[in-house]
């Protein structure tokens, strides 16, 4: 009894209009009973009405039937309306809606992300809205940085995790055969200014194929709804993870959307001249798959800060003219009709970067500091174009 | 030591409900100290610990503590649940990357239970995610991969009754981390006189005890320790027993294996019990091999069995297991936390009475009682916004605040709880209705 009365209850709300639609439905049934009344009195009607109307029955149980059969009806009626009711919300109650039935929206996607610590950071505000966010660390990196620059900043649903318990340390060699590593700040050497790296490999004491990954990293990979590279150097926060055969299997056969977040500048002495088809065609070089979106910036760089980055060997990354040639039209996307194809992977062009001021200072002489108007990947705008692109399908 | 230690739970905790609705498993008192307690006082710094999510802004270091990594040194992963950290040594003489498990075969899993880990950042934000959702076996799988595994069978609460087993060992092994500042031998202590005492070496008090003559203290089978408490006339302690700051004894046995923790009221008998702390037991009324959680309030001459006329073992109902036959001759009750007994309630052995509930007016309790019931004769609901109400005022007496965070543990746990009760929520009776009713003697 008790089960029956709290699934009647949920109608408690409706008690007013039921009753109302009831006398309504009397009056009506009362109006039509005068009518076919009339209509039976006037009319001369064929033999079958008399059993349709079942007139072989006394008058009086056939009240009694139509009532029982009235309030059969009407009891299913109600109990059926009872599993469809919610309560409205008392939060507002000044609106006198009432939900009748309801769906449940889609889980929140979860998340992996490969890139390096700021990119992380420009991510992070996405784990409020996702069930999961597992960021996998550069190889090379140590995990306690990302911990504690998050630490710094209310993250929420949002853990890191290193690929390999023991870090690896990585070489890159440049156009001109100079063997560099991740700590010889390539990008901050006027010697290498005009370089770009023709290979990464793995320092590992084991064959590479051996290399213990962690479950969590797998997991989350596996498990993702969408993977996200970058926002980060393609080169240091991407490219490091893919080389580990593991991980690369994982991506491979990871159902889960890819999407490439392209750099917005090249950076000197690591992608010096690249366009997007270059970026892209180093992750399929080193992962072994396209991504199935690459996320580029559309926005116009003004020329006051293209003067800032030429100064220091860097250039806008944008799409070559000559890779606007094959142009793919999606049937799920709303928001832009048609897309370019570049590498195999949707280039989706938006706005994704904001200039911000930023003070430098040197270690060595701590005086000496200077402002310089950069362009950043901006956190809401990035976040904005993964979620439409997660919702793209879904 | 400069490691972090990281107190975490796992599966286990399951085990120990309704015990652990509002507390983690490091956080029962077992022996002198909690596991938290007893960290502390043998590293010197305060364990910082995962919880479940609606704990953790109470008892862990909020929901998301990523804070927990971002230091460049070891991390000692300790379980909830262990009890005696003398076998954390073998962690330390061991190369970083060493874990110890329990070959415990007596666990759901099968697999064996992640004890402790002293391991680098790096491997511990690989099963951070873990951790954080008390996935113990999928952390233990993971560490197995990459650390060196020592085993070995320390102790562990297991279920409930493990408190009361391991209770009187642990009072004498917690003696060692007693601070010295803070305890000084009885024959130190000036009202040393007031007592009657044999094995006096062994009993340890805090300058500020209170003894009032006559008072009866036995160390021969085990230690006494006596924190800042009031020790009133005619009580007998049989060690081991450890009596936390702020307690009163007035005038009770308090036999051997008993603990009780700060703030509470001893009265009648207890044996072989631990009483969490900000709990009354303050009148005549037997109460053994139990434990009793806090802001409990026993009314008097409410006594328990612990032990049956024929002699067989004494089963226990758990959230989840059913009936478990406990194994012990001797076990009494478990009480949760804020849980409410009238006058004169009788106990069976092995009965719990879970978080909140509000018994009265009952000559037997029934022996399994859910979360936030209220009533004797008739059970309902307790009406959790009156619960909260009644712990306020309680708490209040003691010149403690119930906190937000508290108040959102209990109705968690209430929400949680609802399907255990399947009582009616509404006809719950008035405190003026009751007034006459409910009667607890202080």
């Amino acid at each position: 009894m008790l089960g029956i009365r709290r699934r009647l209850a949920t109608l408690s709300h409706l008690v007013r209009p039921l009753a109302l639609a009831f006398v309504g439905c009397a009056i009506l049934a009362l109006g039509i009973g005068y009518v076919l009344t009339h209509l039976y009195r006037t009319l001369v009607l064929p033999e079958v009405f008399y059993y349709l109307t079942l007139q072989f029955v006394p008058q009086v149980w056939r009240g009694i039937l139509f009532l029982v059969v009235g309030v059969a009806t009407l009891s299913a009626g109600i109990w059926t309306l009872s599993d469809k009711v919610v309560i409205p919300l008392d939060t507002q109650p000044q609106t006198n809606e009432l939900l009748l039935d309801y769906r449940r929206t889609d889980r929140p996607p979860r998340l992996a992300v490969l890139s390096g610590g700021p990119g992380m950071l420009v991510l992070a505000s996405l784990g409020r809205t996702v069930e999961s966010m597992t960021c996998i660390t550069p190889v090379q990196d140590p995990v306690e940085y990302y911990y504690r620059a998050s630490s710094l900043f209310n993250f929420e649903k949002v853990v890191f995790v290193v690929p390999t318990p023991q870090p690896m340390q990585v070489t890159f060699v440049l156009d001109n055969g100079v063997r560099v590593k991740p700590s010889d700040r390539v990008p901050h050497d006027e010697h290498y200014a005009d370089r770009y790296v023709v290979d990464v490999q793995l320092d590992s004491a084991v064959p590479l194929s051996d290399v213990l990954v962690t479950r969590a990293t797998i997991d989350a990979i596996t498990n993702a709804d969408a993977i996200v590279l970058g926002p980060g150097s393609l080169f240091e926060s991407i490219i490091p993870d893919l080389l580990i055969p593991a991980v690369r299997e994982a991506l491979s056969s990871s159902k889960a959307k890819k999407i490439y977040i392209c750099s917005i500048m090249t950076e000197p002495g690591l992608t010096s001249g690249f366009t997007v088809a270059d970026h892209i065609r180093q992750i399929v070089r080193y992962g072994g798959f396209a991504p199935d979106y690459v996320l580029v910036n559309a926005q116009r760089v003004d020329a006051e800060v293209q003067r800032i980055y030429a100064a220091a060997h860097q250039t806008p990354v944008y799409l070559a003219p000559e890779e606007y040639e094959e142009t793919v039209v999606q049937a799920l996307d709303r928001s832009t009709g048609s897309n370019v194809m570049v590498e195999g992977a949707v280039v989706v062009e938006a706005d994704l970067a904001t200039a911000v001021i930023q003070l430098t200072a040197s270690l060595e002489d701590p005086g000496k500091s200077r402002t310089v108007r950069v362009l950043r990947h901006d956190p809401d705008k990035v976040a904005a174009a993964i979620t439409s692109i997660i919702r793209r399908g879904r | 030591m400069d490691d972090t230690i990281l107190l975490f739970e796992d599966e286990g905790f399951r085990s120990l409900l309704p015990l652990t609705y509002t507390r983690p498993a490091a956080d029962i008192r077992c022996g002198i100290f909690t596991l938290r307690e007893r960290l502390h006082a043998r590293y010197g710094s305060a364990p910082a610990a995962i919880t479940r999510g609606y704990l953790a802004d109470v008892f862990g270091v909020g929901r998301w503590p990523l804070q927990l990594l971002s230091r460049n040194v070891p991390l000692l992963l300790v379980n909830s649940r262990l009890v005696d950290i003398d076998c954390l040594a073998v962690l330390h003489d061991a190369p970083l990357g060493t874990m110890l498990v329990s070959d415990d075969a007596n666990v759901a899993a099968g697999g064996g239970t992640l004890v402790a880990a002293r391991i680098t950042p790096a491997l511990a934000s690989a099963v951070f995610g873990d951790l954080l959702e008390q996935h113990g076996q999928r952390a233990l799988q993971e560490l197995q991969r990459f650390c060196q595994v020592i085993t070995g069978r320390p102790l562990m609460l297991q279920f409930p009754w493990d408190i009361v087993d391991h209770n009187a060992a642990m009072i004498g092994r917690d003696v060692d981390l007693l601070d010295p500042m803070a305890c000084i031998p009885l024959a130190q202590h000036p009202q040393a006189a007031h007592c009657h005492v044999q094995a006096g070496e062994r009993i340890w008090v805090h300058p500020q005890a209170q003894f009032e003559a006559p008072v009866a203290l036995d160390a021969r089978d085990g230690p006494i320790v006596i924190g800042a408490a009031r020790i009133e006339p005619f009580s007998v302690i049989q060690g081991p027993v450890a009596i936390h700051d702020g307690a009163l004894i007035s005038g009770a046995r308090v036999r051997s294996g008993t603990t009780i923790g700060p703030v509470c009221r001893i009265g009648g008998e207890i044996e072989a019990s631990v009483v969490q702390g900000y709990s009354n037991k303050h009148h005549d009324g037997f109460f053994g091999h139990s434990y009793l959680g806090e802001w409990v309030n026993v009314g008097a001459m409410t006594t328990t069995s612990d032990l049956k006329n024929t002699y067989g073992t004494i089963k226990v109902t758990l959230d989840g297991y059913g009936q478990v036959d406990s194994g012990r001759l001797k076990l009494g009750c478990f009480l949760a936390d804020h849980v409410k007994l009238g006058i004169g309630v009788h106990l069976n052995g092995g009965a719990v009475v879970a978080t909140g509930s509000n018994i009265f007016g009952i000559h037997f309790a029934p022996k399994t009682i859910p979360a936030f019931t209220w009533g004797g004769e008739r059970f309902r609901e307790y009406r959790i916004d009156r619960m909260i109400e009644v712990a306020r005022k309680v708490m209040g007496r003691r010149k403690i605040t119930l906190s937000a965070g508290q108040i959102a543990i209990l109705q968690h746990v209430f929400a949680m709880t609802s399907a255990d009760r399947g009582i009616e929520a509404d006809d719950v009776p008035t405190f003026d209705a009751l007034a006459g009713e409910v009667s607890w003697r202080e």
